[in-house]
């Protein structure tokens, strides 16, 4: 029972980030925008990574897998890339689509992380895919879901992509803050005896997540279109 | 009126006008929308929402129904133009019909009263130039249907001149009424809602995921 505290409280310290924009960003965060110049797009673009919970969800499942430093920056550098065509792309040629439905895609990549970690395709005698590939793939669609988060905004007419430029940067800025503590609890976590309980846990978790979040967001999409 | 003072080749005769104008603006801010809109303030003329102007976005009409003294009033010329907000979104594909075009309609109906320009004897309505925006007419209800063209504030007016035959200082009355309120645009493809901030509370979220995280490290303990 000892262990399961431990590991409870550390995943409390995973979650402090979202602890503290635990406010009704949305509603403000027009008002940042129309209001401060290029810094309020850092600012709106870190906390919309901190408060998106999929994101974070995706990423703690890639993080989960890999176990060396070197591997950790692969991934993650190429996720980074992958949001950064998209959101950048889509933004500034306009290219949108249904938040709902791009959330619920993104939902479906937390599940995807979730169940290969588990050796959901190994089970299915099914050759999983490349995983590179795949996580520079979702790395595309969560910065499509970022972009339209941020074309839900008026950006007004000037400086359009300097003020892409910074939401993105302060993405990537988010996304510094949000890893280390995920990156921080599961290497301390592999050196507990518990670890595999608690990766299998963790996973579990993700799919369970990603189906809920998936269901959520269709639900939405439908509601929105009823 | 200026049909009628024609018609009745009175427009060479001093006018004396009492005037009162009654406004109304509706403000509504935050997510919390209340039915305050619909309230009828009792003013000898006034306009009424049929809709929250708060819940209509640019691109969409809004009804509004004009009463004097309680009632419908039909007929009515009304302006209604706006101001763009800062931010405005532009709706190009709408198609900007008016509805009716309040002066040439005018020829159209004889009405010994009700008739919409605040004329002074010597100042043709031609020359008045605050007649830009919607030029719209009530119908039997008293209601005109207001294009929301885009992002902006919404100022709609009407001047209802009646002749007085009751009083030795005044020849007409008139009674003017306006509207404000702001539209905003709807937010990205239909109901656009930051389901993050708003759907799940941030709260619930972490704590049910720490719940199901516990619970399922416990069983695969137990199981290894």
């Amino acid at each position: 029972m000892y262990v399961n505290l431990k590991r409870v409280l550390s995943l409390l310290l995973l979650f402090i980030p979202l602890l503290g924009f635990a406010h009704d960003v949305s509603s403000t965060d027009q008002e940042i925008l129309h209001n401060g110049d290029l810094w309020a797009y850092i600012r709106v673009g870190a906390t919309h990574m901190l408060t998106g919970y999929d994101h974070l969800l995706f990423l703690a499942g890639v993080v989960f897998y890999l176990s060396s430093f070197n591997d950790i920056l692969k991934f993650i550098t190429l996720f980074t890339i992958g949001h950064c065509i998209s959101l950048i792309g889509a933004t500034y040629f306009g290219v949108t689509a249904n938040e709902h439905l791009v959330d619920a895609v993104i939902a479906l990549s937390v599940l995807y992380k979730g169940f290969e970690n588990l050796g959901g395709f190994e089970q299915l005698k099914i050759k999983s895919p490349n995983l590179l590939i795949m996580v520079g793939f979702f790395g595309l669609i969560h910065g499509f879901g970022l972009s339209t988060r941020l074309q839900s905004f008026d950006m007004g007419t000037e400086q359009i992509l300097a003020k892409i430029l910074c939401f993105n940067l302060g993405v990537e800025v988010g996304q510094v803050l949000a890893l280390l503590p995920i990156i921080f609890i599961i290497t301390l976590s592999r050196k507990q005896k518990q670890f595999p309980a608690f990766y299998k846990a963790v996973n579990w978790y993700l799919v369970l997540a990603g189906i809920g979040l998936f269901v959520y967001q269709l639900y939405h999409y439908f509601i929105g279109h009823g | 009126m200026l049909e009628q003072r024609i018609k009745e080749n009175s427009l060479d005769q001093d006018a004396v006008e009492s005037y009162e104008k009654h406004i109304k603006a509706i403000y509504q801010v935050g997510d919390i929308k209340t039915d305050d809109w619909n309230s009828v303030l009792g003013y000898p003329i006034e306009f009424v929402p049929q809709a929250n102007p708060y819940e209509k976005y640019s691109g969409e009409k809004l009804e509004v129904q004009l009463l004097a003294d309680g009632k419908p009033l039909s007929n009515q010329l009304v302006h209604a133009d706006y101001i763009k907000s800062i931010h405005a979104h532009t709706h190009s594909d709408q198609n900007h019909d008016h509805a009716q075009d309040g002066k040439e309609h005018a020829h159209d109906h004889a009405h010994t009263d009700g008739e919409d320009n605040h004329s002074h004897e010597s100042q043709p309505k031609e020359e008045h130039k605050h007649t830009s925006g919607q030029q719209l007419r009530t119908n039997d209800q008293g209601i005109v249907l207001v294009n929301l063209l885009e992002d902006g504030i919404y100022y709609l007016r009407t001047i209802h001149m009646s002749k007085v035959s009751d009083n030795d200082e005044l020849t007409h009355r008139s009674k003017w009424a306006t509207l404000t309120f702001e539209v905003s645009h709807e937010h990205g493809a239909n109901t656009h809602t930051h389901d993050h901030e708003e759907g799940i509370s941030t709260w619930v979220f972490v704590l049910g995921s720490l719940l199901i995280i516990g619970l399922l490290f416990f069983v695969f303990r137990k199981k290894n």
